[in-house]
């Protein structure tokens, strides 16, 4: 059980206040596929906080290894937690050292990463150079099913120089390999094959319990390599994705802090006493998408008509309330590259024009698909009615996510719909899946030579003047022909308490924890 | 929830033998039928006349606040489109008058003729058919609602089906429990003996003289279904907007409770209400039934 | 009596294996499949392939429906493919505590249900009586989901009685494992608490006309041993019957009960199996789930026949 579970249980059987977190003694509760029994046996300090839960809207992950399966579920819990990388990605964007030290191009196809000096992994064995090598390589076979081998293709070979240097060599210049590598967990390779229900890594805190739909529990690593984090002994991910469980949870103080609440809880939570709210924009997309294999969204002035049907403003508003700022194109308002003049024009007049002129009849029907997320729910509507006005009725189909993932991303079975995606923070991560020809994501079916030209050159240029020019021409394109339309960069709102004060959300959707807490 | 407890509380092959004139005046006599009626009635009549009795267009958005709490303007507060509750709540009671009138339409369609020859034929069909009726019954009706989501899609064309697939063995069972008690009284026996061809004393005494308790049974399975379609909506496996329900109206409102309480308040008070009219309903009729039965 | 129990079982076993081959059938026959929800956006032919063979989905449908009917009969459940957790490891983590949660909310559904109903019964036409009948009405005109919300917000988040959502297990903490199960329990319970009162009430009204009761009231027979006694044995029958057929009103409640309070039970395994079409969890575990709904009921219509000799010359006539 949860010390706060305890606390909250106490309140009510002896009728006081419980303000003191009891120590953090826990005992794995069996059956979960970890099982070994866990006691960090620290008591309270004055100030410090022993363990804190923090509730994830996004469920529980199916598969733990965030290697092989890179989704929100597992990012943010066993990706912030349990692992490390050779970069760190701040929440600001920014990119430090972390089990690397620094880096250094040698050319534009050779990079050279110096290691830290002492990193020990959780299972006692200390990190060597060949570790960084696995790790990657682990993820690079083109068979393994990893979704990063495509990323990490450019890539012919890493090479161990010495016990604290690697060398990559890459088959072409390739600027996003430093953002990739914020994400690629460093792992001893003799735990690859339980990574997917018992991590290993060299992360801030340690794999203790996982029992599914309850919690998944990460105890402090002693010989973690910044002695100056974690600042907790016990951290614990409560997946609640039902929308009540998470929000009535930390309004009962169960869990400190909470992912992924739907905008009009703000206030109430904020003004919860201690709470703090926010709003992190993550380095990804809502956007809606068409299939332009078929009709009539293989014209591109249909396509072009619903580009200036949509009004971004309101549907962003609707995503994330009044506050929200809408998105025109598929790069992230904090990024280097992002061209802040370019947008999307809203004209309902020019849309009809268009629609007449590509031969579309007033009242044409058409489903579009939306997956069934609570945080996508107020689009509907909004989306239906600015459509309305422009003569195109729009009927709209919820899908359970995994449904709609199978529907439109592997079959393109749809004419379009509304999705999200993020990536660690470089353009190309981004841009060259969902919209080189080839691009592994490209379920639109979308080919611009113009445009795969420019994403190619871009993502091979390291001056950052002449690459922001290179995204600029390319979203051009992207605005004009419409085949994609970001309307929001992905917001994930977060409320903690003063005693996981530090909680965020990085823009890779991984949660800052090894600074949570007091 | 399903009927599955119902059936037993429904007396096999008892009923009454009166006029529909003497139903009539009897369903106005008992406290909880009148009740039922007084809940039910109005809401049928507001299901008929939807359109033109809301005050806003149910689908049009941001006529109000955000959100907003019930004022004059808007009784029943907004919803998270600014959309006037009261409006779509209007709209909905289509959903809560034509689904369950849908669903008992086509699962007496189905479960009568099935539950006819199981009980008339008796003997291998009747062993056969019961095996398949238990077959339907062990599935938990939440797992089928899901199921057929994923095959026919959501929506509510499929609440409709999946209801059918889970009441039908129902009415197929009480049918049969009827047919048998009825088919062994006298009348039965002497029609029987005297000749007349089986087809014509099945429809012309049986099933005149099993309709009550499966009416019964019909009247509390469709308060049932009222709550199976909001708790499909609830996982969202049900009615799609633009179309609304009250349980998709309560679904939504539960994910902002704290922020916007009137959107599970109302929504949630429709739905007992009227299913609690449905339950009075169907209640006095078992209880009218029962003293049927003794009378006889 | 031995032959009648026998041929019940033999039904029970056979429908069994009837709905073994349908949910087959329906699970794979849904849209969508498996691998693609493993892949996600990333599947690629080969890898698609590969993971397909692996699992045996590129078998002909029957091969697989022999292949997994063989392992079951060897007591070998598969392997979940979106975990690679064994399934019977998660049967036995997750279906006792769906169980406890079911019979927690029946046991606090019969508290309420059979006191509730002899009452009801004993001052027919009382106002306790209309009372009753009219409370249980309400319960059972209550959707799960938003009885569970309004007791979180009311228990869980005003008063904080009780934790509003989350698992603790009996054998780490029983007084924690209680507070996490008190509110789920009840949830459950509200719906079949009104339905089982009435059925109580409708079975003792019976009975306390029966001739035998008649004589031991008119023989000055306290009010009490009646009610408990002479009538409450045979009102037992139908009561226990409601009861059998219970169990699949409480699965499906305790589908969105588990839902609403982040319970880890079997209900919530099934749902997000079915989404990610994760065939052995979800065949394995419905059948599960259907099994024991024949089985409880195989063993209420035994248990019926033992009590009441109307129920055994009904059940001798095929029911």
């Amino acid at each position: 059980m949860s010390p706060m579970h305890r606390r909250q249980f106490l309140t009510f059987a002896a009728g006081t206040t419980g303000a003191v977190a009891l120590a953090g003694v826990l005992s794995a509760c069996g059956g979960g596929s970890a099982g070994q029994d866990s006691t960090s046996g620290s008591t309270d300090d004055a100030g410090t906080t022993a363990l804190i839960s923090i509730g994830n809207s996004e469920g529980d992950p199916a598969n733990l290894d965030t290697g092989m399966q890179n989704t929100f579920a597992n990012l943010s819990t066993v990706g912030s937690a349990c692992h490390a990388y050779l970069l760190y990605l701040g929440a600001d964007g920014s990119l430090e050292g972390d089990l690397a030290t620094g880096f250094e191009s040698e050319s534009d196809t050779r990079i050279r990463f110096d290691l830290r000096e002492g990193v020990t992994f959780h299972n006692g064995r200390a990190m060597t150079a060949q570790d960084v090598v696995d790790s990657f390589e682990r993820l690079m076979n083109p068979d393994g099913g990893s979704p990063y081998a495509a990323l990490l293709s450019p890539i012919e070979t890493i090479e161990v120089v010495d016990d604290l240097t690697v060398a990559f060599t890459l088959n072409r210049p390739y600027a996003p390999l430093t953002a990739l590598c914020s994400q690629i967990p460093i792992i001893p390779i003799e735990t690859a094959d339980q990574q997917a229900t018992a991590p290993v890594g060299a992360g801030p805190f340690q794999f203790s319990a996982w029992e599914t739909d309850n919690y998944m529990a990460f105890t402090r690593f002693e010989d973690y390599y910044n002695q100056d984090y974690p600042k907790v002994e016990e951290i614990r991910f409560l997946p609640r994705a039902d929308a009540t469980a998470l929000r009535s949870g930390f309004q009962a103080a169960e869990t400190n802090a909470i992912a992924g609440f739907a905008w009009p809880e703000m206030e109430a939570l904020g003004a919860l006493p201690g709470a703090t709210v926010g709003t992190s924009y993550i380095n990804g997309f809502n956007f809606i998408s068409f299939n332009c294999r078929v009709a009539p969204f293989d014209d591109v002035r249909v396509r072009k008509a619903f580009s200036l049907a949509l009004d971004r403003e309101l549907m962003a508003q609707a995503e994330n309330g009044p506050d929200a700022s809408p998105a025109h194109v598929l790069i992230a308002a904090t990024s280097p590259y992002f061209p802040a003049d370019l947008q999307a024009p809203f004209d309902p007049t020019e849309a009809r024009a268009l629609l007449a002129e590509a031969g579309i009849p007033e009242g044409f029907e058409v489903e579009a698909l939306i997956p069934d997320l609570p945080l996508l729910r107020p689009l509907e509507p909004v989306w239906q009615s600015l459509m309305a006005d422009v003569g195109i009725t729009l009927t709209t189909r919820l899908l359970p996510p995994a449904d709609y993932v199978a529907r439109v991303f592997t079959n393109f079975d749809f004419s379009l719909g509304i999705a999200g995606d993020s990536s660690a923070p470089d353009p190309a991560l981004f841009l060259d899946r969902y919209l080189m020809t080839e691009g592994a994501n490209n379920h639109m079916g979308y080919s611009n030579t113009e445009l795969d030209a420019l994403l190619s050159e871009a993502s091979a240029t390291f001056d950052e003047a002449a690459r922001a020019d290179l995204y600029r021409q390319a979203m051009e394109i992207v605005v004009e022909e419409a085949p994609i339309m970001p309307f929001i960069q992905i917001p994930v709102n977060t409320a903690a308490y003063e005693d996981a004060a530090g909680f965020t959300v990085r823009p890779n959707y991984l949660f800052e924890v090894r600074d949570a807490g007091r | 929830m399903t009927p599955t407890d119902i059936a037993p509380l429904v007396p096999a092959g008892a009923s009454p033998t009166g006029s529909p004139q003497r139903l009539w005046r009897q369903l106005h006599r008992n406290p909880k039928t009148l009740v039922g009626m007084i809940i039910l009635v109005p809401i049928v009549l507001v299901a008929i006349f939807a359109p033109w009795l809301t005050p806003y267009p149910y689908d049009a958005i941001y006529v109000g606040d955000v959100l907003g709490a019930p004022t004059s303007e808007h009784w029943l507060g907004t919803d998270l489109n600014g959309r006037d509750l009261l409006s779509r709540l209007i709209i909905g009671t289509r959903v809560v008058v034509g689904v369950p009138l849908a669903v008992g339409l086509l699962t007496l369609v189905i479960g009568v003729p099935i539950g006819l020859l199981a009980g008339y034929l008796r003997g291998v069909v009747d062993g056969v058919l019961m095996r398949v009726v238990d077959v339907f019954l062990s599935f938990p009706w939440l797992l089928v609602a899901l199921g057929l989501a994923a095959v026919l899609g959501a929506g509510l064309s499929t609440v409709i089906v999946t209801l059918v697939v889970v009441y039908w063995p129902q009415v197929a069972r009480v049918t049969r429990n009827s047919v048998m008690a009825v088919s062994e009284s006298e009348y039965v026996t002497a029609a029987a003996a005297i000749g007349e061809p089986r087809s014509s004393i099945v429809l012309r005494y049986v099933l005149r003289n099993a309709y009550f308790p499966i009416l019964v049974l019909l009247s509390s399975m469709l308060a049932f279904s009222i709550l199976n379609e909001a708790g499909i909506s609830f996982l969202g496996f049900g009615i799609q907007s633009p179309q609304t329900s009250w349980g998709l109206e309560l679904a939504a409102g539960s994910t902002y409770l704290t922020a916007a309480p009137h959107l599970v308040i109302f929504p949630g008070l429709a739905i007992v209400l009227v299913v609690l009219g449905m339950n009075m309903f169907a209640d006095g009729l078992g209880d009218l039934l029962n003293r049927q039965g003794r009378e006889r | 009596m031995t032959i009648a129990v026998l041929r019940r079982l033999g039904i029970g076993a056979l429908t069994l294996w009837v709905v073994s081959i349908l949910v087959f059938l329906i699970i794979h026959h849904l849209p969508g499949d498996p691998i693609s929800v493993l892949l996600r956006q990333y599947a690629t032919p080969e890898t698609r392939a590969a993971l397909e063979a692996y699992w045996g989905l590129d078998q002909p449908l029957l091969d697989q429906y022999v292949a997994w009917m063989g392992r079951l009969l060897q007591g070998d459940f598969g392997t979940s493919i979106t975990s690679n957790l064994q399934v019977s490891d998660i049967l036995a983590e997750r279906l006792p505590r769906t169980m406890v949660l079911m019979l927690g909310g029946l046991l606090i559904a019969l508290l309420i249900a059979v006191p509730g109903g002899m009452l009801a019964a004993s001052r027919r036409g009382s106002l306790a009586d209309h009372g009753l009948t009219t409370g249980s009405l309400v319960l059972q005109a209550q959707p799960e989901f938003w009885i569970g919300s309004l007791l979180v917000l009311v228990f869980g988040v005003r008063l904080a009685w009780f934790p509003t959502s989350g698992y603790v297990d009996f054998a780490d903490d029983p007084l924690d494992w209680l507070a996490h199960s008190v509110m789920p329990m009840v949830t459950i319970a509200v719906v079949s608490a009104g339905l089982l009162l009435r059925t109580v009430r409708a079975s003792m009204v019976t009975e306390l006309q029966q001739d035998h009761v008649m004589l031991a009231r008119s023989n000055g027979v306290a009010g009490w041993r009646i009610i408990g006694l002479h009538a409450g044995r045979n009102a037992l029958a139908p009561t226990i019957t409601v009861v059998g057929l219970q169990v699949g009103i409480l699965m499906s409640g305790a589908v969105i009960t588990e839902r609403v309070f982040g319970y880890p039970g079997m209900g919530l395994t099934l749902v997000n199996s079915l989404i990610a079409r994760d065939y052995p969890v979800v065949q394995t575990g419905i059948l599960v789930f259907a099994g024991l709904f024949i089985l409880t009921n195989t063993v209420v219509d035994i248990v019926s026949m033992w009590i009441d000799p109307r129920a055994r010359a009904k059940l001798q006539g095929g029911r």
